[in-house]
């Protein structure tokens, strides 16, 4: 590795950290362009590509990475981070026990494998959350975990103890913050929510989970908007495939509607049916418009950290 | 458009002599809705290039199985129409239906793969062209002309659009 890209990578580390992924991405295209065939940058990329939601972009970089080094951490941890998104379990799986066997004693792969678990059995994942918590028990990521976790597992004081010592470690970071809008917006606080999610958009305004809050907050003070959100959240939750299908399948079972009532001469039902549909596509077309709006203007009042 | 020369697998093609013509890949997948496949492919196919999609060939195949399909599709329904196994109109109605399903999902297939590099074309300052002008011209103007382009029934379910059209066909049918 030559000096430059060990530059270029330290920059995007720090641009990492600090939640800037366009910045980091920058960084790794630059040390990519003087060497192409750095596992590490193409690691760090995938990482930097699945935080902005490039996921296929991201899953290409993991899969390079770990063909040019099998057994580098960095590489094996961006690969599961991938599969878990794709849904890829078995691959996830595979990934995380080699990088467990590599290094058992990092708290960021006990959070990995935490991740997986609670995506099968959420209470399967406390232990891991805990024995990592032990390993470094000032690791405020570990914490936001294990919030998350306790969030998930509805038992929300937990989830706000751990909230609140997280934001008394790190007053800036986004995931804390997150944590503590979600619980807020669990106790039915709306306002409370917005200030974290705008206090996690100021340091990093591409944070996709504090994002996500702010949607989640916009859709419970708009119902009808809101509907549409929801719409969307079961479409996102089922992957590409199912969300098409899902849409498919909406629209094969109006028009096997509309034809069934044409067929048994219920004129009046299948034209019912058309105009709820014709207005169902429309509101599906002009939600996500509306919807937007409100969150922009909404962002437009998030004053950014200088070091961003 | 990206600064250094490493270009990620989802970013768009830089320049290109079409780049002033890219549309947001909405306005094909409403132009198969509402025009037909005659138009809505085509121009996926088009923006695909102009966008430099790095996956454009991938986009290009599944339309190419998707035409396969309908023709396939067509001639099944018109074979069974002629063999009296399809004789209703609510029949063909649900024939059609089956039609309709395929193109959208090619339709939609393409327009996920496009959408990712349209999305980081406009992050790098791409400015889009106004689809709904092209649509429009399509709608009132080209879907009269290509469907009368040949009197065939064929012609009108290989052609036609994803939603709107079916009535035409069962009239031509039946």
């Amino acid at each position: 590795m030559t000096g430059s890209i060990r530059l270029w990578l330290e920059h995007a580390e720090r641009m990492q950290r600090i939640g800037n992924h366009t910045g980091a991405i920058d960084a790794l295209k630059q040390a990519l362009a003087e060497e192409p065939t750095d596992p590490s940058a193409h690691a760090l990329l995938a990482q930097s590509l699945l935080a902005t939601r490039r996921i296929h972009a991201a899953a290409r970089e993991a899969s390079e990475a770990l063909s040019l080094d099998p057994e580098l951490p960095v590489a094996l941890f961006a690969f599961a981070m991938v599969a878990i998104v794709q849904r890829r379990w078995d691959d996830a799986r595979r990934t995380i026990d080699t990088l467990m066997a590599v290094e058992p004693s990092d708290p960021a792969n006990l959070r990995l494998a935490a991740e997986l678990r609670r995506r099968e059995a959420p209470r399967l994942a406390l232990p891991l959350l805990e024995r990592a918590r032990e390993l470094d028990p000032d690791d405020v990521h570990t914490l936001v975990a294990l919030g998350e976790l306790w969030l998930q597992l509805a038992e929300v004081d937990k989830a706000d103890a751990l909230a609140a010592a997280s934001l008394g470690q790190a007053p800036e970071l986004g995931s804390a913050h997150v944590l503590a809008g979600q619980v807020a917006l669990e106790r039915g606080d709306v306002e409370e929510a917005r200030e974290h999610a705008a206090a996690a958009l100021r340091v990093d305004p591409q944070d996709q989970t504090a994002l996500w809050l702010l949607t989640a907050i916009k859709a419970r003070q708009n119902a009808l908007l809101g509907l549409w959100w929801r719409f969307q959240v079961l479409l996102g939750e089922s992957g590409s495939a199912r969300s098409l299908a899902i849409q498919l399948g909406m629209l094969v079972a109006v028009r096997l509607a509309i034809i069934a009532a044409d067929a048994y001469g219920q004129t009046g039902l299948a034209l019912g049916l058309m105009y709820a549909w014709f207005g169902f596509c429309v509101y599906t077309w002009t939600a996500p418009a509306l919807f937007n709006k409100l969150l922009k203007k909404e962002l437009e009042t998030v004053t950014l950290k200088p070091e961003f | 458009m990206a600064k250094s020369g490493y270009i990620i697998d989802d970013e768009p093609a830089q320049g290109g002599p079409y780049q002033k013509y890219i549309v947001d890949p909405m306005w094909p997948l409403l132009a198969v809705m509402m025009a037909g496949v005659w138009l809505g492919w085509p121009w996926m196919i088009f923006n695909g290039k102009a966008l430099g999609s790095p996956n454009w060939r991938r986009q290009a195949e599944t339309l190419a199985v998707g035409f396969v399909g309908t023709v396939a599709l067509a001639l099944a329904i018109v074979a069974l129409w002629d063999a009296g196994i399809i004789d209703t109109r609510t029949h063909v109605r649900l024939a059609l239906l089956a039609v309709t399903v395929w193109k959208l999902a090619v339709s939609y297939r393409v327009h996920a793969l496009q959408s990712g590099t349209f999305e980081l074309f406009k992050y790098y300052g791409g400015e889009a062209f106004p689809g709904l002008r092209i649509l429009m011209l399509g709608v009132y103007v080209g879907k009269a002309v290509m469907l009368g382009l040949v009197d065939s029934v064929l012609w009108l379910i290989i052609i036609s659009g994803g939603v709107f059209g079916g009535a035409m066909i069962t009239e031509g049918l039946s």
